[in-house]
């Protein structure tokens, strides 16, 4: 009896099918990313502590004329993960300590504000809290904005140096 | 209703494509030692992050080093033949596949050379001399981290062509 022309068809095909997979014998690689490659990393200005002055002429104090810093900082961060377990980064900075004076008298860092080259760290102020969130991004990231400060003047405070800092943390939990 | 004439047409096309698979055999390379190898990404570049490329930044890197690897040639002994290296275009875990490419040196018998997904390399031509062709090779495996989806499976395989029988 003769076999049906596309049973015949098939049939090669199968013949075929089985022919090129049973040879198929090779080593077998498994490229794993177990997590244990993360790297997170901050650099603010150039060094550890970077400094701004705001110079504040005695005639002018409170006056409400805003005053630029003496120099605009570079924020730059790095987050890379696996995108097999992928992280995400958190920026804050803790401004709850105020400028000091050293004699009692103090400005709140709520009276600083900056201006930001970049939208990934928006401009801003600083809110006067341990832990102000001012941006987050996704694994694998480079961050680089220039901020650019601001003292308020719109109070009027005793003469004097004041002096502060502010801290930022840049964590993946 | 399928003439005769296309019937034939289409068994010959059928046979043909037989013919052409059987110029090009997949080896078996089950001789040697390691048939398992678990291998884990680094980041390529650890410094300077800022400086570096988006490809860069995201390039991570893998080595399988001296992999004692023995081709099965026995049935082609004495015949003029080209070996290849092949990766299968679908990798497990990759989301494209052109982001990835495997390396490779080797010990002098076959040919150093560079793949990726869906091609072939040349490895070896010439005569069969051995029915185990055996070489020690270093792998590197190089691929874009922004593209690796879940832990990879490659499996590499070797092909023959016949020259001269």
């Amino acid at each position: 009896m003769p076999v049906p022309f596309r049973n015949t068809v098939l049939a090669l095909l199968a013949v075929l099918a089985a022919w090129h997979t049973s040879l198929v014998i090779a080593a077998v690689f498994t490229l794993n990313d177990s997590g244990k490659n993360t790297s997170l990393s901050i650099r603010i200005g150039g060094g550890n502590i970077s400094t701004v002055t705001f110079n504040v002429p005695a005639a002018n104090t409170g006056s409400g004329t805003p005053v630029t810093g003496s120099e605009a900082i570079d924020i730059r961060l790095v987050i890379r993960a696996p995108a097999t377990a992928p992280l995400t980064g958190f920026l804050t900075v803790d401004s709850s300590v105020p400028l000091s004076n050293g004699a009692g008298g103090t400005i709140p860092l709520t009276s600083i504000s900056w201006t930001s080259s970049d939208s990934s760290i928006p401009s801003g102020s600083f809110n006067g809290s341990a832990s102000q969130l001012l941006a987050s991004f996704p694994s694998a990231a480079r961050i680089q904005a220039t901020h650019t400060f601001t003292f308020a003047n719109d109070t009027l405070y005793d003469p004097g140096t004041y002096n502060g800092q502010i801290t930022y943390t840049w964590s993946a939990p | 209703m399928v003439s005769a004439l296309t019937r034939l047409h289409l068994i010959m096309l059928c046979l043909a494509v037989m013919q052409g698979q059987a110029l090009a055999a997949r080896l078996d390379d089950s001789l040697s030692p390691r048939r398992q190898v678990d291998l884990e990404l680094q980041w390529q570049y650890q410094d300077n992050l800022d400086s570096l490329s988006e490809a860069e930044f995201n390039a991570v890197t893998a080595q399988a080093r001296n992999l004692d690897t023995r081709l099965d040639t026995s049935a082609y002994v004495g015949s003029e033949a080209r070996i290849f290296l092949e990766l299968p275009i679908l990798v497990r875990g990759l989301g494209n596949p052109s982001s990835l490419l495997l390396s490779w040196t080797t010990g002098g018998l076959f040919n150093a050379g560079r793949v990726t997904p869906g091609n072939r390399t040349l490895i070896y031509e010439g005569r069969i001399t051995q029915p185990v062709m055996r070489d020690i090779i270093t792998f590197t495996f190089d691929l874009d981290a922004r593209h690796l989806h879940q832990p990879l499976r490659l499996e590499p395989v070797y092909e023959i062509e016949l020259i001269t029988p």
